[in-house]
């Protein structure tokens, strides 16, 4: 990031309010997204001539995404194939947003018919366990609220989860189509995650990012299971990306170091206690 | 018919959209507007541009438009690192003795390693094109953070992650 010009801060700091709040009331703490989000809308809205900018979970990012799947969608068209099943990692559902858009705008229109999958962590599971309210995107609590998936504002992903998708939220255009049914959602563990991601790189030589390994597992999942009952499916996943931030996990998982960890009920609860109440409306 | 099928499909530089896709046209139910905390009402246009440029503020409100036109700069962009492959994982299949075809979209060939700067670049040129003297942001394993960075250093606007 310095490389390009960028000032790094890591985060919770010292250098916002919101950020010494939150060291105040979590000494400690390793830090959320959810934290960061705080810190970076503070430092934008407190300096004139700079604005705040994100890199998931909004409408408008879903919008610039859907590169990815108009490519595919030419791309496939042009051989006459059709996908039967689509998967993509979900964090806060820029990728899965953006791989889907063109499919599921055929589905929405009666078009054509995708068994779409979202994939999460088990550490971090908006879509399988989490509700379907309006919330913080953000720990400190300043920013607007949206209505999606959500473990709540207050949820911080266990020390060992690694790699993104670490978001407690979930896009509220992918929220509204996983209400409605178009869309289902499966969580899956880290460390059967990188299994798949070297089984993965083993044969097709790309070092895949951990989220990415989230959609390969699932995928080859979903190959395994045509296997056994002899269907040729058509299977689409997103590779979003490589895995070379993230070698301190890989070398974790190689270590046998890498560990998993579930969320009780209970650790759920404290974050589902800090979700708004808003008057007439939840 | 599948022999036919290359281990990777590389589209054209010209076939690289020209537009966005708005995916909420098409939903009959929209997916629920944000709300400013202090009242509980949707937000208005106006509330948001305090914390992003216009019209990204217009972008993210929009659920009506389907196609969106990317800006030429942001075309000329795209082609730096786009179109990305798709694959055939002709390996992969064997190696697990599957019938099933499986594709995969790879986005991992620019400098954040990741899909991340489809929308920093755009995100950083809406902000220059208001005149803005720099964007901030969060990044969790870092490719955002990169990809923001680089997209910044671009359009000459600072960075702060």
């Amino acid at each position: 990031m310095r490389t390009y010009g960028a000032k790094v801060t890591p985060s919770p700091s010292t250098t916002t309010e919101v950020g010494k709040r939150i060291l105040e009331a979590h000494p400690g703490t390793t830090g959320s997204l959810g934290c960061a989000i705080s810190e970076a809308v503070e430092v934008a809205t407190t300096n004139e001539g700079y604005r705040y900018v994100l890199g998931s979970v909004l409408n408008q990012v879903l919008l610039h995404q859907s590169v990815i799947g108009l490519e595919c969608k030419t791309a496939l068209d042009k051989y006459g194939v059709k996908p039967d099943i689509i998967i993509g990692c979900a964090g806060g559902g820029s990728n899965l947003g953006g791989l889907v858009a063109p499919f599921m705008g055929e589905k929405l229109r009666g078009e054509a018919d995708y068994q779409v999958i979202a994939v999460e962590p088990a550490s971090c599971p908006s879509f399988t366990r989490g509700k379907y309210l309006y919330d913080f995107c953000d720990t400190g609590m300043i920013c607007p609220l949206a209505k999606m998936y959500t473990l709540g504002s207050g949820f911080i992903p266990s020390p060992n989860h690694a790699g993104g998708l670490r978001f407690h939220g979930m896009s509220s255009i992918l929220s509204e189509l996983y209400d409605q049914g178009m869309m289902e959602a499966r969580a899956v563990e880290q460390t059967e995650v990188f299994q798949a991601a070297e089984q993965f790189a083993r044969v097709e030589g790309i070092l895949p990012a951990p989220e990415s390994s989230h959609a390969i597992k699932v995928a080859i999942d979903e190959a395994l299971k045509c296997k056994e009952t002899g269907e040729e499916k058509t299977i689409l996943f997103g590779l979003t990306g490589t895995g070379y931030f993230d070698m301190v996990a890989y070398e974790n998982y190689h270590d046998g170091t890498m560990t998993d960890y579930i969320p009780t009920d209970e650790d759920l609860q404290v974050g589902f206690d800090g979700i708004p109440k808003i008057p007439g409306i939840q | 018919m599948s022999e036919k099928i290359p281990y990777k499909i590389y589209l054209d530089e010209k076939e690289i959209p020209k537009q966005w896709y708005n995916v909420r046209a098409d939903m009959k139910k929209k997916p629920a507007p944000l709300l400013n905390p202090g009242t509980g009402q949707p937000m208005k246009a106006e509330e948001l541009e305090g914390v992003f440029c216009k019209e990204l503020v217009q972008q993210e409100l929009d659920n009506d438009t389907p196609y969106i036109d990317i800006p030429e700069e942001i075309q000329k962009f795209y082609k730096m690192y786009r179109p990305s492959p798709l694959i055939r994982a002709y390996c992969l299949e064997e190696k697990l003795q599957t019938p099933a075809k499986i594709y995969y979209k790879f986005e991992g060939n620019n400098t954040s390693g990741s899909h991340k700067l489809n929308s920093a670049i755009a995100q950083a040129y809406y902000a220059k094109k208001q005149g803005l003297k720099g964007v901030t942001t969060e990044t969790g394993a870092g490719q955002w953070g990169t990809a923001l960075s680089m997209a910044c250093a671009y359009r000459d606007l600072d960075c702060s992650v």
